[in-house]
């Protein structure tokens, strides 16, 4: 009878070893990897920022307190930091989507003055940057689409059985939050078209 | 020995069911449509002519023998409401474009009835084709483009995107 029961006991085993006990973290780690490409999107963004607006300013009578919203926006959005093992806290998550929508906001506004002057536009070094900043944005936008759908996977998997089982009892596995990316107008930044003929 | 084997089953076949597969794919390929990778240059799009083809497959297998690295040309009929950035990293990440460690793969991407086009990247290509870098080049081919010289202009881009990331080491 011993022997029948460390059957069972083993076969239990081996059944949540496929159900959360190891889907949970690897799922949990896919999301967190996602949030290191979201983070390092934003980076990139962060990085660009002072030659654009130092660009801008040398080519163009832009009001001077639309350059300085972009760059106290950035300011503002490098020290707002969300680690990976805060992706849970709702409070943090939302503070650093508001802080890079505060940037988003101010481009925007920069990329509507930057219109009015189509000389600019085509200008090499501005046109080179404005390619790197649509660049930028797109890779915002796969990669918070990207994180989200991570967490969306995750985030199904501890709740719905039997993985759940090793959610909750092993590793008390708590939701990631989604993330809301909010992008300058993608259709103000240039547009590489054939033209017409 | 039978209950064993009934356990050893119903584990089995647990196990299957909790451990999805594949994580899912990225939001870039959201409404792409699946397309097969028939060589070097797919010209769906109906862009080239016989000669055209024969002369944009030859830069690319050479591109690929001089450089070690891999570049595909692609055409499509429409992007059908897609935004061509996330179309052209879809097909380079499907195809599975560049060398599976350097992910230095590159996919020039035209989009017929949009007239636009795409140069996009492997993440390791990146900073050796940056996006600025592209996109002078995309300045460079598109004059081509607009005066129906779809080859030349093709031919023109392989050559600049070769000078520009150099041989795989």
């Amino acid at each position: 009878m011993m022997f029948r029961r460390l059957i069972v006991a083993a076969a239990a085993a081996s059944l949540l070893a496929g159900c959360g006990i190891n889907s949970v973290p690897t799922k949990e780690e896919a999301a967190k990897a996602k949030w290191a490409d979201v983070q390092a999107a934003y980076q990139r963004r962060a990085d660009l920022i002072p030659n654009l607006v130092e660009t801008a300013k040398g080519a163009a009578q832009i009001e001077q307190s639309t350059l300085e919203g972009v760059i106290q926006a950035r300011a503002s959005a490098t020290q707002v930091k969300l680690d990976a093992g805060d992706l849970s806290d709702p409070a943090k998550v939302a503070a650093f989507q508001q802080a890079q929508g505060n940037v988003s906001s101010a481009l925007s506004r920069l990329l509507v003055t930057v219109e009015q002057y189509p000389q600019l536009q085509s200008q090499g070094r501005f046109a080179d940057l404005m390619t790197q900043l649509e660049g930028t944005e797109n890779r915002i936008t796969t990669a918070v689409g990207d994180y989200n759908r991570a967490v969306q996977d995750y985030n199904t998997t501890i709740r719905t059985f039997p993985d759940i089982i090793g959610a909750k009892v092993i590793h008390g596995a708590e939701p990631m939050k989604t993330f809301e990316a909010i992008t300058p107008n993608a259709n103000v930044a240039p547009k590489v078209d054939f033209g017409t003929k | 020995m039978r209950a064993l084997r009934l356990i050893a089953l119903a584990c089995t076949a647990t196990a299957a069911a909790c451990s999805q597969a594949a994580p899912p794919e990225t939001v870039a390929c959201d409404g792409v449509p699946r397309i097969e990778l028939t060589g070097r240059l797919v010209d769906n799009g109906a862009m080239l002519d016989t000669a055209g083809r024969t002369r944009v497959s030859e830069a690319l297998a050479d591109y690929e023998v001089a450089t070690g690295r891999q570049l595909v040309v692609a055409t499509i009929t429409s992007l059908d409401g897609l935004q061509i950035h996330n179309y052209g990293h879809c097909l380079g990440n499907r195809w599975g474009i560049g060398d599976a460690v350097r992910d230095d793969g590159v996919i020039i991407l035209l989009a017929k009835s949009e007239r636009q086009m795409r140069i996009a990247t492997g993440i390791g290509a990146e900073d050796l084709l940056t996006d600025e870098e592209a996109g002078r080049i995309v300045r460079q081919m598109t004059p081509r483009f607009r005066d129906g010289q779809i080859a030349t202009g093709l031919l023109l881009g392989i050559e600049a995107i070769k000078a520009e990331m150099g041989t795989a080491s």
